[in-house]
């Protein structure tokens, strides 16, 4: 079978919002000149990446994928026509916005342009939401994003980030996510401030993560039919059963499943900056300047999170090239990316067998 | 940047065996259903070891 091989690339750091939790706020003042578009790569960068990454994807057997995200992709001046771009090689592409800028016509041109799933971020009520946003309209037009989405045929899946602030209303996102015509919704965990790390009050700890977790199946359960409720953050797999594939990921010493940063993709900055993941602050290159191929196979912090022994896991989890944890929360906390996962909760799901 | 060599390079082809040999294939399919996961139109390729399908069920 052929998996895929992804690119998330932040078109733009612009953002009409200005939500607590963005990395491009945390990121220091080289970030904040890139949000004034000055090192924006051009339409002819852009489409090179995307060669390079048909040719890479092609050349591996794999099936390539842009992930646009931003800042806030609606945003970018020439989204269309990089669009129209992707569409021609029939680049499998989906857009991660917060949702507020697209009008029913805006809609209908993502759709004609071959985007059939987008993702919107919503984190919590209408109250939470606007105040992590910081916007006091962000909730109803991210909302009115949807049904517009929805509406033109194009599959919208929410994205809540799980954190102190809003770990109440995760069914109040789940039904307004109905209502608005949303077909799934996920959950992803907090990267805590590495300034802060276990300070953040925002940060939800192991044994807290392991009762969401809960919550959310018993969740999925109960709206079956009316909503998908994605369980793929990496510690679902702590979990989840005892499955074939787990089984075979602890036979053959591979990489069958989890984190997929070093293995199935990278995220590339508007600037061409590349790190191993969005949420993993480590410069591993530039785009502009390297083959994907060349960057894969050879960088040596892909080369570390590939090596299953150099994780601090190995020895008291026989499961940790299936999970990886998340290199990015462990990065956030202790400074050292493959530090353990201070979110794992396997020792309470243990407790509870 | 130069043209890339058609031939895989050791080290290249050792990256796409820590994640693609065929001694790993049979599993790579749903555990419940079987189906290939790159059937499964919501499937990331790097997740859980059911297809959407299954795990939403």
């Amino acid at each position: 079978m052929a998996k895929r091989f992804f690119i998330q690339w932040d078109s733009t750091n612009h953002c009409n919002l200005k939500c607590a939790h963005c990395y491009h706020n945390r990121e220091g003042k080289e970030h904040a000149t890139h949000s004034q578009g000055q090192n924006l790569m051009t339409f002819e960068e852009v489409k090179n990446m995307i060669d390079d990454l048909e040719h890479t994807s092609k050349r591996w057997g794999m099936i390539p994928r842009i992930q646009i995200s931003g800042g806030e992709p609606m945003l970018r001046q020439d989204l269309m026509k990089i669009l129209d771009y992707t569409k021609k090689l029939s680049m499998e592409t989906r857009i991660l916005s917060n949702g507020t800028l697209i009008t029913p016509e805006k809609a209908k041109e993502l759709y004609k342009r071959g985007i059939r799933r987008l993702q919107i971020s919503i984190d919590g009520n209408r109250q939470t939401h606007n105040k992590i946003r910081r916007k006091n309209y962000a909730y109803d037009k991210a909302m009115e994003g949807i049904s517009n989405c929805s509406k033109a045929g194009i599959r919208v899946t929410i994205s809540m980030t799980l954190m102190q602030s809003n770990k109440g209303e995760i069914e109040e996102v789940i039904v307004n996510s109905i209502k608005a015509g949303a077909g799934l919704v996920g959950f992803s965990s907090y990267v805590p401030d590495s300034k802060l790390g276990l300070r953040d009050l925002e940060f939800i700890g192991a044994e807290e993560t392991y009762n969401l977790f809960k919550k959310i199946t018993e969740l999925r359960k109960k709206y079956a039919g009316k909503i998908e409720v994605l369980e793929d953050e990496v510690l679902w797999h702590l979990i989840h059963e005892d499955t074939k594939l787990k089984q075979g990921a602890r036979r053959t010493g591979k990489f069958l499943g989890g984190c997929a940063a070093g293995f199935l993709g990278v995220s590339v900055l508007s600037d061409g900056t590349i790190y191993p993941c969005r949420r993993l602050p480590i410069p591993i290159g530039n785009i502009k300047e390297i083959k994907l191929v060349d960057l894969m196979v050879n960088n040596e912090v892909l080369k570390n999170l590939r090596d299953f022994d150099k994780f601090k896991e190995k020895g008291c989890c026989e499961d940790v090239n299936y999970c990886k944890g998340c290199r990015a929360i462990a990065y956030a906390v202790t400074g050292d990316y493959m530090a353990k996962d201070p979110m794992c909760f396997k020792q309470y799901v243990k407790s509870e067998e | 940047m130069e043209a890339l060599n058609p031939e895989k390079s050791f080290a290249e082809k050792q990256f796409l065996d820590s994640f693609m040999s065929a001694g790993t294939s049979e599993v790579r399919d749903c555990a419940t259903c079987s189906r290939s996961f790159s059937e499964c139109e919501n499937c990331t390729g790097c997740q859980v070891g059911n297809c959407c399908d299954c795990t939403n069920s």
